[in-house]
C-alpha cells in the first residue's frame, strides 16, 4: 500500500530526512518512535504534503500512485489522513461545515453523489457517541477554544468520517491524559479492518498498550535504524534512546 | 440653471443661495439659518488635506479638484425592476428610494407598524413634524469642525426621518436604498437621515448606496441616531457605490442612559471611501457595539474613522473591524477612544484585524485612546497578516481543494463581523456579494 | 485602449516641466523628460503631498514638502522620507494629445 524509498528531505536547507525506507501493507499498524528532532513529524507532513518540505531524492508509492506528484487535496482523496500533532484552530468555520465540506470532496473525487444534509447528520451523530464527544461540538468552529484533548479528539472523529485508507496520527496521544487516550485509542481500534493501514507516529510507549502495532520502527537522524515487533516499543521504554544512539554511534 | 462647484471652496459658498431657491419651495427660516452657518464653517475650514492628522493616510485632492454639481433627477434611469435588481431578497422592510439624493415616492413602499411611528422622507418631514426635527438635526452632528459634515449641512435636500415614539418597537426595518445614475456631469449628492428612538422604543435601519453606472460622483452621507433612555437601535451602512465613486458618510450616535446601539459597516465600492461612526455614550450604562468590514481591490481607497466617546460611567463599547485587501489597495483604521472626565467604569475594547492577499496592497491601523480619567479598561489590538498557510494546509489535508480553502478561510474571516447582523436577508445578501469579491480575486490570481 | 483617458494636448507640458490633472477619481501628474511624457499618481509615497508641486531634474522628481525624490521612469523611491515606491502610469501620444491609462 505504501512504499517509501530512499526519502530524502530538506527543510530551508537542512537536511532532516537522510534516506528513508518503509514499507507497510494493506491493514497494518506500524509504529514509528524516535527522539525528538529525528524526523518523525517530518515523515508525517511530507506524506501529507506540506509544501514547506523539500524532496531532493528518492520516492514515494501509494497505492501504486507517485505520491509526491499529487496535491495535498488528492492524495487525501486518494485515501491518505494525517491527525495533526498540532491541530488548527479555524475561528468561524464550523465543525460540521469542514467535515461535510471534506467528506464531500472526497466523494466528488470519487464519483459519488454528495451526502445530504441529514445523512450526514446521522452519520456524524453516530461517530460522535463512540468518541464521548458532545452534540454542542458540531456547531463549534474548528478547535476554537478546544482542550488539547478535545482537539484529538476532533482529529480521531475526522479520521471516522474521512474513512482513509492510510491513517497517519502524527503524536496523537502526546499530552493526553489517560481517559483521553483511552477514548482515542479505543477510535481507531474500531477502525481497525484489512483494507485500512496505520502509521502511529509517538514518542511514547503507551498508546501501545492500547492500540497494538505490528511492527515498531525506531527512526533516529532522519532514517530508520531499528525494526521489530511490538517488543521494540517495551525495550525502548525501558532503555530510553541512549542505546539506539550508541549503536548507531558504533558503526560508524 | 445648474449649480456648479469646481476646485475653489467659493464655488460652494456661491452656489448656496440659488440651491436653497431651487430645491425648497419655501425653506424654514432656522434652516436656512443653520445652512448658512454650515458654509460659513465650510469656507473657513476648506476641504482637508494630508497636513490634518485625521486625514494623514487619506489624500482628498481628487475630490478638492474636482468639479461637481448639484445632481439633476435621472430618476427616468430608475424603475421598479431596477429596484428589485438592487434591493435586499426577502427582507420584509419599509422601502425608501432615493434617486440622486431625491426621494422617489412611487417606488418606495412605506407599511403600517406600531401606532405613532413616522417614517418619511426629511423634506416632507419639515412640514409635517416640524418641531421634532427642528429640536434635533444638526444638534449632533457638529458642522462647525467638520467639513464634509459643514457641506452636507449647507447642500443636504433630502434623506429619511424616522420617528419612534416612547415605547414603541418598529416591527419592519427601515430600508433605505440610495442610488446615483449616470449623469452627465459629475453629481455631488448630500443625504441626510435623522433617526429619533424615543425612551424604551426599538428601531433598525439600513443605509444602502448602490450606483447605475460606473462614473464619478460624491456621496457625502450624514446621518444622526438620537437614542433616549432604554432605547435600542441596529444601523446598517452598505456602501456598494461606483468603483470610481467618493463615499464620505458620518453615522453620529447621541446615547441616552442604558441605550443600545449596534452598528455595521460592509465597504465594497468606491474609489475613495472614508467612513466616519461616532458615537456618545452620554448617559449611565450604555453600550456601543461597532462593526465594520472593508474589502478594497483594484485601486480602492478605505479609511474607517471610528471616534467613541464615553462621557458617563458605566458604558461599554466594542470596536470590531475586519479589512481584506487586494491588489493596489489601500486601507486605513482609526480607532479612536475618547474617555471623557467622570467616565468612570468604562469598559471600551478595539479590535482591528487585517488580511493581505498582495504584496502591494497596504494598510494603516492607528488606535488612539484619550483617557481623562481613571478606573477604566481600555484595549485595543491590530493585527495584519497574510492567509494562514498552516490553515489552508490542514483544511487541503482535508481533501477540500485548494481555492475552497482559501474560500472558506476568507470566510471564517468576514463571518467575523457579519455574524452580528440580526436581519438575516441582510447578511446572506452580503454573504452572497462577498462570496463575488473572493470569485474575483482568486479567477485574477 | 478604452482604459487610456485623454489627458491634455502635447503642447501643454514643456521640457522639464510638470503638470497635475484630475483624470476620473484619480490625481495625474505628467512630465516631460528629454523628448517624452511619463505620467504618475500625483501624491508623494510619504504623506500624500502632491509631487506636481515639486521640481523635475532628468528623470528624477523631488517633493518640495520633505524632499522625497523619485525616479519618473519606474516609481522608485531614491532617498528618505520615502521608502515606498509612486505608481507609474502608462502613457500613450496619439494625434499630439496625450493619453494615460489608470490601474
Amino acid at each position: 500500500m505504501l512504499e517509501i524509498r530512499n526519502l530524502h528531505v530538506k527543510v530551508e536547507d537542512k537536511e532532516i530526512l537522510k534516506g528513508l525506507n518503509l514499507t507497510v501493507n494493506k491493514g497494518e499498524i506500524h509504529s514509528i518512535m524516535g527522539p525528538n528532532g529525528s524526523g518523525k513529524s517530518t515523515l508525517s507532513q511530507v506524506l501529507a504534503g506540506k509544501d514547506a518540505y523539500e524532496v531532493t531524492d528518492g520516492e514515494v508509492i501509494f497505492n501504486g500512485k507517485d505520491l509526491l506528484e499529487l496535491d495535498p487535496e488528492d492524495r487525501a482523496c486518494e485515501g491518505i489522513f494525517l491527525a495533526f500533532q498540532y491541530p488548527v484552530e479555524i475561528p468561524g468555520v464550523a465543525n460540521t461545515y469542514l467535515l461535510r465540506e471534506a467528506l464531500n470532496a472526497k466523494r466528488k473525487y470519487n464519483d459519488l453523489k454528495p451526502l445530504k444534509h441529514v445523512e450526514f447528520g446521522k452519520l456524524a451523530r453516530e461517530k460522535m457517541k463512540d468518541l464521548e464527544i458532545d452534540e454542542s461540538f458540531l456547531k463549534r468552529s474548528v478547535n476554537e477554544g478546544f482542550s488539547g484533548g478535545e482537539k484529538k479528539r476532533n482529529e480521531i472523529f475526522q479520521m471516522q468520517i474521512l474513512e482513509p485508507s492510510l491513517a497517519i496520527l502524527d503524536e496523537t496521544d502526546s499530552g493526553l491524559d489517560i481517559d483521553a487516550l483511552q477514548v482515542v485509542a479505543k477510535g481507531v481500534n474500531s477502525m481497525k479492518s484489512p483494507d485500512r493501514s496505520f502509521l502511529i507516529i509517538t514518542h511514547y510507549q503507551r498508546l501501545l498498550n492500547y492500540i497494538v502495532p505490528d511492527y515498531v520502527h525506531v527512526i533516529y537522524d532522519g532514517q530508520i535504524v531499528k525494526s521489530g515487533g511490538k517488543e521494540l516499543a517495551f525495550e525502548l521504554e525501558e532503555k530510553g534512546y541512549g542505546w539506539i544512539e550508541e549503536e548507531k554511534a558504533a558503526k560508524v | 440653471m445648474a449649480i456648479e462647484f469646481n476646485n475653489k471652496v467659493e464655488s460652494y459658498v456661491n452656489g448656496l443661495p440659488e440651491f436653497q431657491k431651487t430645491y425648497f419651495k419655501e425653506i424654514p427660516s432656522w434652516l436656512s439659518d443653520i445652512k448658512n452657518e454650515a458654509i460659513k464653517s465650510f469656507s473657513k475650514l476648506g476641504f482637508p488635506t494630508p497636513l490634518d492628522e485625521d486625514w494623514r493616510f487619506t489624500n482628498l485632492a481628487p475630490i478638492s479638484r474636482n468639479s461637481f454639481q448639484i445632481a439633476s433627477n435621472g430618476i427616468s434611469e430608475v424603475n421598479k425592476e431596477s429596484i428589485d435588481k438592487f434591493s435586499i431578497p426577502s427582507l420584509d422592510c419599509h422601502k425608501l428610494i432615493f434617486v440622486n439624493g431625491r426621494y422617489v415616492s412611487d417606488l418606495s413602499d412605506i407599511k403600517s407598524d406600531a401606532d405613532g411611528i413616522v417614517i418619511k422622507s426629511l423634506k416632507e418631514a419639515l412640514n409635517s413634524d416640524k418641531d421634532l426635527v427642528e429640536k434635533h438635526l444638526g444638534k449632533y452632528a457638529e458642522y462647525k469642525n467638520d467639513a464634509f459634515i459643514s457641506l452636507n449641512t449647507a447642500y443636504f435636500e433630502d434623506g429619511v426621518f424616522v420617528y419612534v415614539p416612547k415605547s414603541k418597537i418598529a416591527e419592519k426595518p427601515v430600508y433605505v436604498l440610495n442610488i446615483s445614475t449616470n449623469e452627465e456631469a459629475q453629481s455631488l449628492v448630500n443625504p441626510r437621515n435623522l433617526v429619533i428612538v424615543e425612551d424604551n422604543a426599538e428601531v433598525k435601519v439600513v443605509e444602502h448606496y448602490v450606483s447605475t453606472a460606473q462614473n464619478v460622483y460624491l456621496s457625502n452621507v450624514v446621518t444622526e441616531f438620537v437614542l433616549g433612555e432604554n432605547a435600542n437601535a441596529e444601523h446598517y451602512m452598505l456602501e456598494l457605490e461606483s468603483k470610481k465613486a467618493f463615499n464620505i458618510s458620518t453615522l453620529r450616535i447621541q446615547q441616552k442612559r442604558s441605550s443600545n446601539i449596534k452598528s455595521h459597516s460592509i465597504l465594497l465600492g468606491g474609489a475613495i471611501v472614508r467612513n466616519n461612526v461616532h458615537p456618545v455614550l452620554n448617559g449611565e450604562g450604555c453600550n456601543s457595539d461597532i462593526f465594520g468590514l472593508y474589502l478594497p481591490k483594484d485601486r480602492q481607497h478605505m479609511d474607517n474613522f471610528m471616534r467613541v466617546e464615553h462621557a458617563s460611567p458605566h458604558c461599554d463599547s466594542r470596536q470590531f473591524y475586519n479589512g481584506i485587501l487586494d491588489d493596489k489597495a489601500r486601507g486605513v483604521f482609526h480607532g479612536r477612544i475618547v474617555v471623557h472626565e467622570g467616565a468612570m467604569l468604562t469598559d471600551a475594547k478595539q479590535t482591528n484585524r487585517n488580511l493581505l492577499l498582495s504584496d502591494t496592497a497596504q494598510i494603516d491601523t492607528k488606535p488612539q485612546l484619550e483617557i481623562y480619567n481613571y478606573d477604566v479598561k481600555c484595549t485595543h489590538g491590530a493585527t495584519i497578516g497574510q492567509m494562514d498557510d498552516e490553515a489552508i494546509f490542514y483544511l487541503k489535508s482535508r481533501g477540500i481543494p485548494n481555492k475552497e480553502a482559501r474560500r472558506i478561510m476568507l470566510q471564517s474571516f468576514t463571518n467575523e463581523t457579519l455574524e452580528s447582523m440580526s436581519l438575516e436577508p441582510v447578511r446572506e445578501s452580503m454573504e452572497n456579494l462577498i462570496l463575488e469579491w473572493f470569485e474575483e480575486s482568486f479567477a485574477n490570481k | 485602449m478604452s482604459d487610456f483617458h485623454k489627458v491634455a494636448p502635447t503642447s501643454e507640458i514643456e521640457e522639464g516641466e510638470i503638470k497635475s490633472f484630475i483624470v476620473e477619481s484619480e490625481i495625474v501628474a505628467v512630465c516631460k523628460v528629454d523628448g517624452e511624457y511619463y505620467a504618475f499618481k500625483d501624491e508623494c509615497s510619504h504623506q500624500t503631498l502632491p509631487l506636481s508641486d515639486g521640481d523635475i531634474q532628468g528623470e528624477i522628481v523631488t517633493c518640495c514638502y520633505h524632499g522625497a525624490e523619485f525616479n519618473v521612469k519606474t516609481g522608485e523611491a531614491l532617498c528618505l522620507p520615502a521608502t515606498d515606491p509612486i505608481e507609474i502610469f502608462e502613457v500613450k501620444i496619439e494625434n499630439d494629445e496625450i493619453f494615460v491609462k489608470l490601474g
